[in-house]
């Protein structure tokens, strides 16, 4: 039982349980009985009888028209709305009841007043456009409003005093404009003042009232009991005396109807203050008041009047009381909460502004001057940091008071700048230095280029979004149904910056070396067996006979090389350090080519064989390689070719042409010139040839000779990429074909290898005494 | 486009379903697919009807079928009563010939039928309680106000969901569903403000757009009552009816 009491809801209206058979969940009692009301769009007066013209019959008597529907029997005849298609906009076609057209004397009325009437224009009045009359109806042709009265307005909510003393000023204008004018409305009610979608004010009807002679609207109960045509809206004078009203007759139905707007009543008999029922100050009362004076000399004597009072009380925010102090009508003290500027949010800014100076200063002077200095840091950053979080935190604070003001506080722009700036532009700074700090230290690829413009981007995207909708939540804006679209950039862009980071964590220089560099890195296909080349060893200077291990250690035992061709000089400048390397090569098979030497971090070396001595039984290698001058250990791969020769191409190649051949998942690109014999009866062969690994290749092109033996080549020249081959005194007729091939180097890695030694001292060293330990020292070339 | 003026007179809609039927006396094609609509429609006032009257479901929802193939059947039932008058009253009045002929038929005692004292002797317990209870429901008859309270809620069901169903059409089902608790009125304990800015409109926008859907809502329930109405009666006076109907104590 309990569960279904829980389910069981009340009527938000009446109150009583609604029953568990009630259709989607509504209280059929008050459901219903709202359906079985009429819509309050005006009573039927003399129409009450009257029959509804048909719209054919209508559009027939109006051919430049198209009658769209009726929307309302007003009290003084049906009003259709229609849309002029020569004009392209919605018009409203009142049709005056058939039995005035009976009366002889209304033509003459209507004209002449209608004439009056079409002159009125203004943007609180509902314009006339055209009037006259058809075989059938006196018309009225009039500016069609998209809305509701303020009667259906009334009844779908009650309005708030601020909506009320926002209409009350410009149904004044429209009178005010009227009157001047010479003309009265007479009929000011709920039912005539139309409010439009964007919450524009309009009167309709004016003067319609005198126009038809209803002097005396009848006073009718229809069958579901609503009153219509009441005169609650006429003002005393208007009932006892009709032909004698003036224009502030309608100041007092603007009265009832302001009453009405504030209180939900009508202001009958003994009636209330307004300030009794609705959280109004007593100044409202007052206004209200005067423009209810049976009296009439006792009654504002103008529109223009009341609406200046009432303007008096919404620049005052007249809304909220309490009375401060009473004082004469129109002198009344009250507690003052008109807009003012949120004193946080003022605070706040210049707070973040104070900061933003001091984090600049420091920063100008480093570019100009030195560098950044300790005392600097603290003088400027503290205080800084401090002023800038309170400016934040103030920020915040300002913001959120000025949206829970509900428009007494203002500020929004400061208070969002105080709020947003450091936080934004701390997130900037962080974001944005990342991967440009990366970038600049080494040659960009294109994903990281892109990543380095999207997160920025992104980042600079979700700044506007924050400052656009912290803006519109401060102001208490209603959220419209375009989504954020910046929102949705700045999301977007930021997971694709993410996403390239995720694959490609290097980007953010997490393995890097002491400098902060990566290359990518060399990846050896095969390996050389162990022991095969041997780093012997390392030093700066061949000569001075210095020489360390790769770990750094001095070596027991220095090698006697003899260096061929000219030495090779060290080269210490101040950015860059030179070193050679010698390897030892032991173990070659007959047919092993090389060595091939790749050092990635080194800005360049070059490879000379050595002799050494017979007797070793190895052979040596010496390599120069340059390097930064404060990197102290690096990575280096030697290699030598060997093992089967792997054909690529083979043609005469008497012309040129190029191909396009994949060996182990890569693609080998070779292009050919045609072979030629030169003056010398030798045959050269120009190729050239791409792949992406192509250092990890030896490459050669054989001559197949027209007797079936193979000649090797000679390779005139080599240059990254580009092969020249002759073939000494092989004229081209004996050759039948050139064979391309490739085989792969095998490498040896060496890690971590040591670019200084690491005792400086001479202890242990056989040879060297402390002579040579200080020439080494002051660089000096020793010549053997 | 010339749209057809939105009015709750007979005239304006062109005949309703229960003008054809009464006009015809269901004799044509038209009448009786109209018939047959109607009697769609209002299944539910029936079966509850019969289930008020203490079948199980099962039972009941049988016994509507038998009815409606019955009326459809026939046109008319029993004693060839004219289709007249209002739909309600009309399908009230046939259901229940319909089942004082079937218990005649089943020679059988139901309750709110008539009451036979099978014996005189000193009744068994049983016996004796079963037939006092039927003495005692005889007196609890169904009353027609319930039934009629039935078709009050199904015309309001109906209506609803037409509604709904419009609203679903126009892609605005999210207006539907917050706007609905103001088609029971005004009242304090609803928030506009709240819901005006779940939907995105202004204060005076919401008003316009919950006096628009009262108004739709107005001319749905005029409509789906005119379709039970035949020719020259009075809408207002059957919806004011309803309404009584439903304002009085339910049970």
């Amino acid at each position: 039982m309990t569960t279904q009491n829980a389910m069981q809801s009340r009527c938000p209206r009446c109150g009583a349980e609604v029953p568990a058979d009630a259709p989607q969940g509504l209280c059929p009692r008050c459901v219903m009985a709202a359906a079985a009301a009429p819509t309050g769009a005006g009573g039927p007066g003399p129409t009450a009888t009257a029959e509804i013209p048909s719209l054919q019959r209508v559009a027939a008597a109006f051919p430049q028209l198209e009658i769209i529907e009726l929307i309302g029997r007003g009290g003084m005849g049906f009003v259709f709305k229609a849309r002029q298609p020569h004009l392209d906009r919605y018009v409203a076609l009142k049709l005056l009841p058939d039995k005035l057209a009976r009366d002889p004397q209304f033509a003459e009325r209507f004209n002449r007043e209608g004439r009056v009437l079409a002159k009125l224009n203004h943007p609180n009045i509902v314009s006339i456009y055209d009037f006259g009359k058809t075989d059938d109806f006196y018309f009225l042709l009039m500016e069609y409003v998209d809305g509701v009265n303020l009667r259906q307005a009334m009844q779908a909510g009650r309005f708030s005093p601020t909506e009320a003393l926002s209409i009350v000023p410009k149904i004044c204008e429209a009178l005010q404009y009227a009157h001047e004018q010479g003309i009265l409305h007479r009929d000011i009610k709920p039912e005539n003042i139309l409010l439009d979608a964007k919450g524009r004010v309009k009167i309709a009807d004016f003067g319609i009232a005198k126009l038809v002679g209803e002097e005396r609207p009848e006073i009718t109960l229809t069958g579901t009991g609503a009153t219509l045509g009441t005169p609650h809206y006429m003002a005393p004078e208007q009932l006892e005396s009709p032909n004698q009203v003036d224009h502030r007759a309608d100041i007092y139905s603007l009265g009832v109807v302001f009453y009405e707007m504030l209180t939900g009543e009508l202001p009958i008999g003994r009636f209330e203050p307004p300030s009794a029922r609705t959280p109004v100050s007593p100044v409202v009362d007052e206004v209200v008041f005067r423009t209810l004076e049976k009296d009439r000399e006792k009654r504002y004597q103008s529109a223009q009047e009341v609406k200046t009072q009432v303007e008096h009380i919404t620049d005052r925010g007249a809304a909220v009381p309490p009375v401060v102090g009473k004082g004469r009508h129109g002198t009344m003290m009250v507690a003052t909460t008109s807009p003012k500027f949120s004193i946080k949010a003022i605070i706040s800014a210049a707070l973040v502004g104070v900061a933003w100076v001091m984090v600049g200063v420091p920063l100008v002077l480093a570019f100009a001057g030195g560098g950044l200095g300790f005392w600097e840091l603290l003088v400027f950053g503290v205080p800084a940091c401090l002023a800038g979080l309170t400016g934040t935190i103030l920020g915040w604070v300002a913001l959120s008071d000025i949206r829970s003001s509900g428009g007494q506080l203002r500020g929004v722009p400061l208070a969002v700048f105080g709020a947003l700036a450091c936080p934004l532009m701390l997130l900037m700074v962080v974001v944005v230095s990342l991967p440009y700090f990366h970038i600049s230290t080494m040659r960009p690829s294109l994903a990281m280029r892109l990543v380095a413009w999207l997160l920025p981007a992104g980042v600079l995207t979700f700044a506007l979004w924050a400052v656009y909708a912290t803006s519109r939540w401060a102001a208490n804006a209603p959220r419209n149904g375009r989504r954020g679209i910046l929102k949705w950039i700045f999301v977007a862009l930021l997971l694709v910056g993410v996403v390239v980071l995720g694959r490609h964590p290097g980007y953010l220089g997490l393995k890097t070396t002491a400098v902060g560099r990566t290359k990518p890195s060399f990846q050896p296909w095969e390996r050389l067996p162990d022991g095969m080349i041997k780093l012997a060893a390392i030093t700066t200077q061949p000569s001075d006979g210095f020489w360390w291990l790769p770990d750094g250690s001095p070596v027991d035992k220095v090698p006697e090389i003899s260096v061929k061709g000219s030495p090779s000089r060290p080269q210490l400048n101040r950015d860059t350090r030179t070193v050679q390397l010698l390897f030892e090569l032991r173990g070659l098979e007959q047919g092993d080519a090389g060595p091939r030497i790749v050092i990635p971090d080194a800005q360049g070396w070059t490879g000379q064989s050595v002799e050494i001595p017979a007797g070793y039984g190895v052979s040596h290698y010496l390599v120069s390689a340059s390097f930064p001058f404060d990197m102290e250990t690096t990575t280096l791969y030697a290699g030598m070719a060997r093992g089967a020769w792997r054909v690529l191409a083979q043609d005469s190649f008497t012309a040129s042409s190029s191909y396009s051949i994949p060996l182990d998942g890569k693609i080998w690109k070779i292009a050919f010139h045609g072979a030629v014999e030169d003056k010398d009866g030798n045959t050269v062969l120009q190729a050239s040839y791409d792949h992406p690994q192509r250092s990890e290749f030896q490459v050669m092109i054989s001559a197949a000779l027209a007797n079936g033996t193979e000649e090797a080549g000679l390779l005139m020249r080599e240059t990254d990429g580009h092969l020249r081959v002759t073939f000494p005194r092989r004229p081209l007729a004996d050759i039948h074909h050139f064979i391309f091939q490739v085989r792969r180097y095998h490498w040896a890695e060496f890690k971590d290898v040591r670019l200084t030694p690491l005792h400086h001292n001479t202890v242990g060293r056989q040879g060297i005494g402390q002579q040579e330990s200080e020439k080494f020292n002051t660089g000096k070339k020793q010549s053997r | 486009m010339a749209h057809e003026p939105t009015i709750s007179s007979n005239s304006a809609f062109g005949p309703t379903r229960w003008t054809l039927v009464v006009r015809s006396q269901g004799n044509t094609p038209e009448a009786r697919a109209a018939l047959s609509e109607l009697c769609e429609a209002y299944y539910q006032p029936v079966f509850a009807f019969l289930r008020r009257e203490g079948r199980d479901e099962e039972a009941a929802r049988e016994l509507a079928h038998d009815f409606f193939a019955y009326l459809l059947e026939r046109g008319t039932v029993g004693n060839a009563d004219p289709l007249r008058g209002r739909f309600r009253s009309y399908l009230l009045g046939a259901l229940k010939h319909y089942l004082a002929d079937r218990r005649e038929r089943e020679g059988r005692l139901k309750r709110g039928g008539g009451l036979i004292i099978e014996s005189l002797d000193a009744p068994l317990e049983g016996k004796d309680a079963q037939i006092e209870r039927d003495v005692a429901s005889a007196a609890d008859t169904v009353p027609d106000t319930w039934f009629d309270r039935q078709w009050a809620l199904t015309v309001m069901a109906r209506a609803l969901s037409s509604l709904e169903a419009q609203f679903a059409g126009e892609e605005r089902s999210e207006q539907y569903t917050v706007l609905k608790p103001w088609l029971a009125g005004d009242a304090s304990a609803l928030n506009p403000t709240a819901a005006a800015e779940r939907l995105g409109l202004s204060e005076s926008a919401f008003k316009v757009a919950v006096h628009r859907l009262r108004k739709r809502f107005r001319e749905t329930v005029q409509r789906e009552v005119a379709q039970t109405m035949p020719e020259g009666a009075d809408l207002h006076e059957e919806l004011r009816y309803l309404v009584e109907v439903l304002a009085s104590a339910p049970r």
